[in-house]
């Protein structure tokens, strides 16, 4: 019957099932059986029915309850699963199978305890295999356990009976080791390890990172700056190098070197930290040098973060504005909002980006760049230049003053002047009419004025400029939904679903939770809390589905690590 | 795939598609690739999207505990137009039931449309026939132990909740946590006014033997002696604090609080008031004097049915 159901032969499985039961209508494992190959048929009820059935005849059969586990894991039910699991095991305690589904049960539900001891159990029955090591190792560091993760590893490496991987696997391995020492803070013997294997790990970016960071991280600055220098100098956009260029430095301690690693996005050590005199004038020396060297890099925006006051920023940030208008970048004022930072509610030592009205409207930095932008657009009327008084060679592009309208509108809408920017945007779009950014601003202006309902018909007339754009159609849905117009919306997103059956059971099917959150909110503005809730109960699923899914990726990333065996 | 690769860019949890992707492709994967996937899954219940909907769900099954009467939105309406509007719905949607059936029965092709059926979401009525309750702890049991990691707004609901639920240790444990990660925040603050106006009030809350622990929690978070709740004093410091930090979510909160703690007394209507007159908080953000007047009126629960 195995061979059967392993060979997806089921109705011959059922057949025989059915002759065994003629004959023993009360044999426990055979009802297990027909009640599994049941379930894979789709007949669920009648599957549980069996199964259970199966479990009080044979109390005392490791296959019924190894079966009773499978039937509990095919519904996503793991805590019942663990327990049949559990009960199979104290029938027979070394079958390889049951424990190895075992332990990716218990990881799926993070009992970490149970998972470190059944992976030390594959281990010892299974000592020749790659992934027992592995696993077992991976166990035991997320049981926190990681002296015992690397020894496991290092004992993997110098037992030669067990199998090997590919040299990539292996140079993965040892940064998994390397981890272990960085989890146990034994940061110079991490630093001996990545170097007396870095012959083995492919990743070599990788290792140069983590050298680097535990080169700071031990207070050794001089060698931490050299790294971080030649990683910036490999990647001179990367703000990440740049953020522990700065760390390096600033010569900070290890706490806060460790915290500042993390940092993620424009943050950067000179952006969240309030530096001292000392510490600005460091920094300053180290961009000015890294600016002769990567003229175009994103050097060029973080030293603007350095200058003090908006007096010795104003020459810095008008070259820097001019030449980006010049070059009509659309995502200038991001720029301009990394230098406007304020205290951090959170954190007293720390600053962060403007986010709310309340700091954007009165910062130095707003006055001064819409100061500068006012006077732009003026000259650019009058002159297409951006300075009338020492006017240039050539004359700006017409797009110059376009993006400079665009710039100024966005910084009148954060300073919370919406009259003003809405304004500024109607002069942009009379400029040129079919300019998307000009048009899609606008719509968020009305938006943020309360006017929904404007702000949908400004969003999808922006829309049918481009009606191959998704992102516009996704935009102008989105708008709908908040003006509460849902009809419009299921329209406008249908035209980017698929042609054939329902759109919304598409939008369900394809886990567009954007889409359903919006519409939920919209449902509930109207109190229609049925419709609304099903919209909330369906992200919870695909939340849901999401871990579930990863149930199998357990087994499946370890047994790829076994492959080669 | 190439399709997958742009949905991902956009889509955290696809990666995990993409992932897979990758290893059909062939492709090497890594263990440091599998610890970074289950620590991104070990967070996933607090991903904004699913506040967000948690917020929606829990906003809905406290007003729907609260007003039942209001299940099907009808609940302004007076006993006997509510009656009528509902006959009126069942048969409307006993009409367009019976057409349904009709144009399927016409139709080709029946087996498709049952399995496509049985794909689908389920219908409305099976949400609003739930314990919303009991749904409302299933909601909040992927974020509990993961709090910190949560929006201000979240936390405030699961204060709401449990005190909905009379789990008071639970509230004043969630209302530490969320302030100690958001100081000051208008919701937190206004969860925690309501949270120690039950405590505080004789009679409203049953504490059991944990009171000592409840009381002393609040003291603490209110800033009071140990053993003591004023709930006023609080609500009048963190009124002076919005009004000196010029944060419009705060003075919204502080004028909440206010209007809370004693909607009649003549000092109220005169520090909302003073909340009031700093109009250039409210420019600029689609919000104007009256439209805030107007939201003050409605009352105590129906706050939970806003919908930003």
């Amino acid at each position: 019957m195995v061979t059967l159901y392993e060979g997806k032969k089921y109705t011959k499985g059922v057949q025989t099932a059915d002759n065994i039961l003629k004959k023993f209508p009360n044999h426990g494992e055979t009802q297990s059986m027909k009640g599994l190959i049941f379930n894979c048929m789709g007949k669920k009820e009648e599957a549980l029915e069996l199964v259970k059935s199966g479990v009080r005849n044979d109390v005392k059969s490791h296959v019924c309850w190894h079966v009773f586990g499978l039937i509990h894991k095919s519904d996503n039910n793991f805590l019942e699963a663990i327990k049949c699991y559990t009960n199979a095991l104290k029938i027979d305690e070394n079958n390889q199978n049951i424990l190895r589904d075992l332990s990716w049960l218990q990881i799926q539900v993070r009992d970490i305890e149970g998972f470190v001891i059944s992976r030390n159990k594959v281990l010892e029955s299974k000592p020749q295999l790659r992934a027992s090591w592995v696993t077992a190792a991976v166990a035991n560091y997320f049981g926190e356990q990681y002296q015992v993760a690397y020894d496991m590893v290092t004992k993997y490496r110098a037992n030669k009976n067990a199998d090997k991987g590919d040299a990539y696997e292996e140079g993965e391995l040892l940064l998994f080791q390397n981890k272990c020492l960085e989890k146990l803070g034994k940061y110079q013997a991490a630093i001996d390890h990545l170097k007396a294997n870095e012959s083995q790990v492919t990743d070599k970016l990788a290792i140069k990172i983590k050298v680097a960071e535990l080169q700071v991280l031990l207070g050794n600055y001089t060698v931490g700056k050299e790294l971080w220098s030649a990683l910036v100098a490999s990647q001179p956009d990367n703000y990440r190098f740049h953020s522990g260029l700065q760390v390096a430095y600033l010569e900070l301690d290890a706490a806060t070197s460790s915290d500042l690693f993390l940092l993620k996005r424009l943050e950067l050590p000179s952006t969240v930290l309030t530096l001292t005199a000392v510490q600005l004038t460091v920094l300053k020396e180290l961009y000015a040098d890294l600016l002769t060297k990567h003229k175009r890099s994103a050097a060029n925006k973080i030293v603007l973060g350095l200058s003090q006051g908006a007096e010795e920023l104003r020459a810095p940030l008008d070259a820097f504005l001019r030449v980006n208008l010049h070059n009509a970048i659309p995502s200038l004022f991001q720029e301009v909002c990394a230098l406007i930072r304020v205290p951090d509610e959170c954190n007293a030592s720390r600053l962060r980006f403007a986010r709310d009205v309340a700091d954007f409207k009165d910062h130095a930095v707003t006055k001064l760049a819409l100061t500068l932008v006012e006077g732009y657009i003026t000259n650019l009327r009058q002159a297409e230049q951006f300075d009338a008084s020492a006017p240039a060679v050539t004359i700006e592009p017409p797009t110059a003053l376009l993006w400079a309208l665009y710039l100024h509108s966005h910084l009148r809408e954060v300073s919370g002047d919406l009259d003003g920017a809405l304004r500024v945007i109607d002069e942009a779009i009379a400029h040129t009419p079919t300019a998307i950014d000009m048009q899609a601003r606008r719509a968020r202006i009305q938006k943020k004025m309360g006017d929904y309902t404007g702000a949908a018909v400004t969003m999808d007339e922006c829309r049918q400029l481009d009606l191959q754009d998704r992102y516009l159609n996704n935009k102008a849905t989105k708008y709908f939904l908040r003006a509460d117009e849902v009809p419009l919306a299921m329209t406008t997103i249908a035209m980017f679903t698929k042609h054939e059956g329902d759109p919304q059971q598409t939008l369900y099917e394809l886990q567009c939770n954007w889409y359903e959150l919006e519409l939920a909110e919209s449902y509930a503005r109207s109190k229609q809390w049925g419709l609304a809730l099903r919209k909330f109960f369906a992200v919870r699923k695909h939340f849901v589905e999401y871990n579930d899914d990863m149930f199998d990726f357990h087994g499946y990333c370890m047994r790829k690590v076994n492959r080669w065996s | 795939m190439t399709c997958l690769f742009q949905f991902s860019l956009t889509h955290p949890f696809l990666l995990l598609v993409q992932y897979s992707t990758f290893l059909l492709f062939d492709v090497q994967t890594t263990i440091r690739a599998y610890l970074d996937s289950i620590n991104m899954l070990d967070n996933s219940f607090t991903h904004k999207f699913y506040q967000r909907a948690l917020r929606g769900a829990l906003r809905i099954f406290l007003y729907l505990h609260e007003f039942p009467e209001d299940i099907d939105g009808l609940g302004h309406l007076n006993p006997a137009d509510r009656k009528k509007e509902r006959a009126k719905r069942k048969k409307a949607i006993k009409k367009i039931e019976e057409k349904k059936t009709e144009e399927e029965d016409d139709e080709d092709g029946k087996k498709e449309e049952k399995k496509n059926k049985r794909d689908a979401e389920p219908d409305e009525e099976v949400f609003l026939a739930k314990d919303f309750m009991a749904e409302a702890v299933q909601w909040t049991s992927g974020i509990v132990n993961r709090l910190h990691l949560c929006d201000a707004e979240t936390i405030a609901l699961v204060v709401d909740l449990s005190v909905r639920r009379s789990e008071f240790v639970a509230a004043v444990d969630a209302a530490r946590r969320g302030l100690e990660k958001h100081p000051g925040n208008a919701h937190l603050v206004y969860s925690l006014v309501r949270l120690a106006n039950k405590v505080k009030s004789p009679g409203k809350a049953k504490l059991g033997p944990q009171a000592p622990q409840i009381r002393d929690g609040l003291s603490g978070l209110l800033g009071c002696p140990v053993g003591t709740i004023d709930v006023d004093a609080y609500v009048a410091a963190y009124c002076s604090q919005a009004v000196q930090n010029k944060s419009l979510p705060q003075v919204l909160g502080a004028i909440r609080c206010k209007v809370f703690q004693d909607k009649a007394a003549p000092a109220t209507t005169e520090a909302v008031a003073g909340l009031l007159g700093e109009a250039a908080l409210w420019q600029g953000r689609g919000v104007d004097v009256p439209t805030v007047q107007e939201t003050l009126k409605v009352n105590e629960a129906q706050h939970l049915c806003i919908f930003y």
